[in-house]
């Protein structure tokens, strides 16, 4: 049966923490049972092989979309502030005010209906002129420069 | 100064001063990381990949909450191993899966152990230790996974895990010692 003290101490010696008495009475024990120094090599060995394990490299996409998933907290943060405010201003408004408003919005509405054009070519979208930097300025494992982070001042 | 020089604290200072390029090159510094402890904790990429997305989206979140009396890292380690313990916390309740059933369905890396090939290669060691690893219980297992895979110090592994020095010491050697059984258990060479 082996000494529990020895046993706890196993990493303190493998890491050679222990104080230089306790040391000594480390290996003079180890040193006598056989089955105790068995089990103090195996578990070098296996501290060894642990170390040994490197990183998983993560998915080339990670930072993308990361940043993808805050952009679109953000403007549903901001969405949302705007719908409190004005449903706040409903909320705290009486009757005079909420009808002058609604009248307001809606003469506005109509002079611009009104007076405004819609020229239809304007709002095409020519898609040979569409680049979506964005997606390459986020995606840093696809840029190959010294200093990606340089290239992300369009993200502040 | 290029960023790239700048210690992790100057950069969540920066972050925290609205420099969102800060942010990213944290991002990329602990990317993988952060992915490799979740995964040997979890053992299941898709997993591990999220849990990583939701720590750093934790960050940006809580970037205020940062205060410079600990190191960026024990912050970030905390965050990570917070989700997975809840997450494991989840899958318990839901009881639909265990942790060894996520190893079977999850994994790409099913280890048949050939008694005659277990020494040929390191890749085939890590493999049969990982493996191991996946089965220690969660309290022995993260704290060899910080210890002996992240290299922390066990200074910052009790930080992490809010748990005292001495509990983490005792739990290291106990969780090396159940280590050594499995892998006896599973007949590797070495242990007989």
């Amino acid at each position: 049966m082996i000494d529990n003290r020895y046993l706890d101490k196993i990493t303190d010696y493998i890491e050679n923490t222990l104080s230089k008495s306790d040391k000594t009475e480390f290996e003079l024990y180890m040193n006598k049972d056989s089955e105790f120094k068995k089990i103090v090599n195996d578990i070098k060995s296996d501290t060894l092989a642990l170390n040994k394990i490197e990183d998983i490299e993560g998915p080339s996409d990670f930072l993308f979309k990361l940043n993808q998933r805050i952009d679109e907290y953000e403007n549903s943060s901001i969405f949302n502030q705007l719908s409190n405010t004005v449903s706040n201003i409903f909320l705290k408004s009486d009757t005079f005010t909420l009808l002058t408003g609604a009248s307001l919005i809606i003469i506005l509405s109509f002079s611009f209906f009104k007076f405004s054009s819609f020229g239809g070519y304007n709002n095409i979208v020519d898609t040979n002129d569409f680049n979506d930097s964005s997606i390459a300025v986020n995606d840093l494992d696809s840029l190959n420069v010294e200093d990606p982070v340089l290239l992300l001042d369009n993200d502040k | 100064m290029a960023n790239n020089r700048l210690t992790d604290e100057m950069l969540i200072k920066e972050f925290q001063n609205g420099n969102r390029n800060s942010y990213n090159q944290l991002v990329i510094r602990y990317r993988d990381k952060i992915i490799s402890f979740l995964y040997r904790y979890m053992h299941d990429m898709d997993s591990a990949e999220d849990l990583a997305q939701d720590t750093f989206f934790k960050v940006y979140l809580k970037k205020d909450s940062y205060k410079e009396t600990y190191k960026f890292s024990t912050w970030l380690f905390t965050i990570a191993a917070n989700l997975a313990k809840t997450e494991l916390r989840k899958l318990k309740r839901r009881k639909t899966s265990s942790i060894s059933d996520i190893n079977e369905k999850g994994s790409s890396e099913n280890i048949f152990i050939d008694e005659n090939n277990t020494e040929k290669s390191s890749n085939n060691e890590s493999k049969i230790l990982q493996k191991a690893l996946s089965e220690l219980e969660h309290d022995y297992k993260i704290i060899i996974i910080l210890r002996e895979i992240q290299e922390l110090s066990y200074d910052v592994i009790s930080r992490i895990l809010q748990l005292p020095l001495g509990t983490v010491k005792s739990r290291i050697n106990r969780g090396k010692l159940k280590l050594r059984e499995i892998l006896i258990n599973y007949g590797v060479k070495n242990y007989k």
